[in-house]
């Protein structure tokens, strides 16, 4: 047997083996490790047994004990020292909870400071300089365009000069100004779009409400046509210049509103959100990879899951989605498993 | 059953090792009775607090540790490892015969121990605790507290073996001898030499 064997069956406490003991015979340094746990376990057996001067009777000690017991009223803890307790046997959990309001009040008290998009601005260069026509045209495409309200600035050199328009609420309005400038004048230079980020200061909270777009429409007594403006105009406001909006309404009488605001030239408008508004017993939510959620409904009562899969084939190809896979399962106690399967495309 | 008697019934289990227990890790008999019935006193102050009467064992050893704890630190005595411990091992004329043999050597053994270490092999190896109570009474889970005995038994028998090594080896050979009669082991510290 090997020392190190040897010494981890001693470890162990084990009643020794036959071939421990032939080990122990020939090893000194083992014999001793093991006269050492011997010692020890033997002192520990005689502790045990040693004789220990007799404790007072428990009659006796109740007894003595009566009248200063009598003076000390128990007392059941508060709530926060219930608390103090369980945190402390819950140490973990409590540095948990801990770290996680002080991250929560990090995030909704203490602002940091972040940029943020709030437009586009295009940049002429290399105009002629003798001419006055430039900052009247674009004015009068501006309104055209419906940006009234944007700004042009024109830094006049010796030679040439420069105009700056902005800000613009999207790229595409940026796109659209130079294109429709180029068509009235012809040369306009070299131009630039450039965004304009604003330094502002705000907590994380405050900055993920900011990002998020959210339109309020009150859609009680008004039609489709006049939902459909008011959302496409709401949208502009936020620089979603040319947003679909598509609203309908279905037999049941049920409002369906489409909006698409992808726009491949606009690095602010990436994301695509189509928002069904049906009975929340047949909204089928469908997620997209990068889109967020798409939800489309269908009226799910008295039809056959073939019927169902065939309504919602016909709804995705609607959107142009043809290649979907579409699973539509009834269990047993009735209860309706739509499973939809949409590839992404790159 | 009012609580008075609760408590009553729940400590007369408890009475004799619990009050053995406050004497071994107290300088003397009259200071470990004194620990045993402040104890008591606390443990009936808090007694509506105990969740289950099934705990009350580890419950009330919790309370004799941290009162013996906070007794330590009032006194202001910078606490030696030897003197923090659970075992009052320096009183050998309570005791008789090889019992005072096997003392010298636990207390050889314990002066390699950290406190905690020492309440632990107390509690196992000469209380007779089981592990999962002893797990109770720490906070600590079953295997831990087994690897923890372990390592702490581990420390004992090197420190035991440093001294056998030492000088005044003859003395502790004899002293070997005194505590082990068997003739098997006595073989084996022959073969050992």
């Amino acid at each position: 047997m090997h020392c190190y064997r040897a010494r981890k069956l001693l470890n162990e406490s084990e009643p020794q083996s036959e071939e421990l003991k032939r080990h122990l015979d020939i090893c000194p340094d083992c014999a001793q490790i093991a006269l050492a746990d011997a010692i020890l376990t033997e002192s520990f057996a005689h502790e045990r047994r040693s004789r220990q001067p007799s404790v007072v009777p428990f009659a006796e000690l109740r007894e003595s004990l009566k009248p200063r017991l009598a003076a000390v009223k128990p007392k059941e803890h508060g709530f926060m020292e219930k608390a103090k307790i369980r945190a402390m046997n819950h140490k973990r959990l409590s540095f948990a909870a801990a770290a996680f309001a002080v991250v929560l009040l990090i995030a909704t008290l203490v602002p940091f400071p972040y940029s943020q998009l709030i437009g586009h601005s295009v940049i002429l260069e290399g105009l002629d300089a003798d001419s006055q026509d430039g900052p009247a045209k674009l004015t009068e495409l501006l309104e055209r365009l419906g940006y009234s309200s944007t700004n042009i600035t024109t830094e006049t050199g010796n030679v040439k000069s420069r105009i700056v328009i902005g800000p613009l609420p999207s790229r595409k309005a940026a796109l659209e100004l130079i294109t429709a400038y180029s068509l009235s004048v012809g040369d306009i230079g070299q131009a630039a779009i450039r965004p304009i980020m604003n330094r502002v200061s705000g907590t994380l909270f405050a900055q993920a409400k900011n990002r998020l777009l959210e339109i309020r429409v009150e859609a009680a007594g008004k039609s489709d046509s006049e939902i459909e403006a008011e959302i496409e105009a709401k949208l502009r406001q936020q620089g979603f210049a040319n947003a679909g909006v598509n609203v309908s309404t279905d037999q049941a009488g049920l409002r369906n509103i489409d909006i698409d605001i992808a726009d491949s030239t606009d690095s602010t408008a990436e994301k695509r959100q189509i928002k069904v508004i049906l009975p929340s017993d047949s909204t089928i939510a469908i997620e997209t990879e990068d889109a967020g959620p798409d939800e489309i409904g269908i009226v799910t009562e008295g039809k056959t899951d073939r019927e169902v899969e065939a309504e919602i084939r016909q709804r995705l190809a609607e959107r142009g989605i043809t290649d979907a896979r579409i699973v539509v399962n009834t269990d047993s106690t009735g209860r309706r498993e739509i499973r939809v399967e949409i590839k992404k495309e790159r | 059953m009012d609580n008075t008697e609760l408590f009553w019934k729940c400590v007369e289990t408890e009475h004799e090792a619990a009050a053995r227990f406050c004497r071994r890790i107290s300088e003397d008999k009259a200071t470990g009775d004194d620990l045993y019935h402040e104890a008591l006193l606390l443990a009936w102050k808090n007694f509506p607090n105990l969740r289950s009467h099934d705990s009350f064992r580890p419950w009330l050893y919790r309370i004799i540790l941290n009162l013996q704890k906070s007794r330590c630190r009032q006194k202001k005595t910078r606490l030696k490892r030897e003197e923090n411990g659970v075992l009052n091992f320096n009183r050998p004329n309570e005791y008789f015969g090889a019992d005072v043999s096997a003392r010298i050597w636990l207390q050889r053994g314990m002066k390699v121990l950290t406190p905690d270490d020492r309440w632990l092999i107390t509690l196992f190896e000469i209380e007779g605790w089981r592990i999962d109570e002893l797990a109770r009474l720490s906070g600590k889970s079953q295997s831990s507290i087994k690897s923890r005995l372990m390592r702490a038994r581990r420390k004992m028998r090197e420190a035991i073996l440093k001294s056998l090594e030492t000088s005044g080896k003859k003395e502790n050979q004899e002293a070997a001898h005194a505590l082990l009669s068997s003739e098997e082991i006595a073989e084996r510290i022959r073969a050992s030499k």
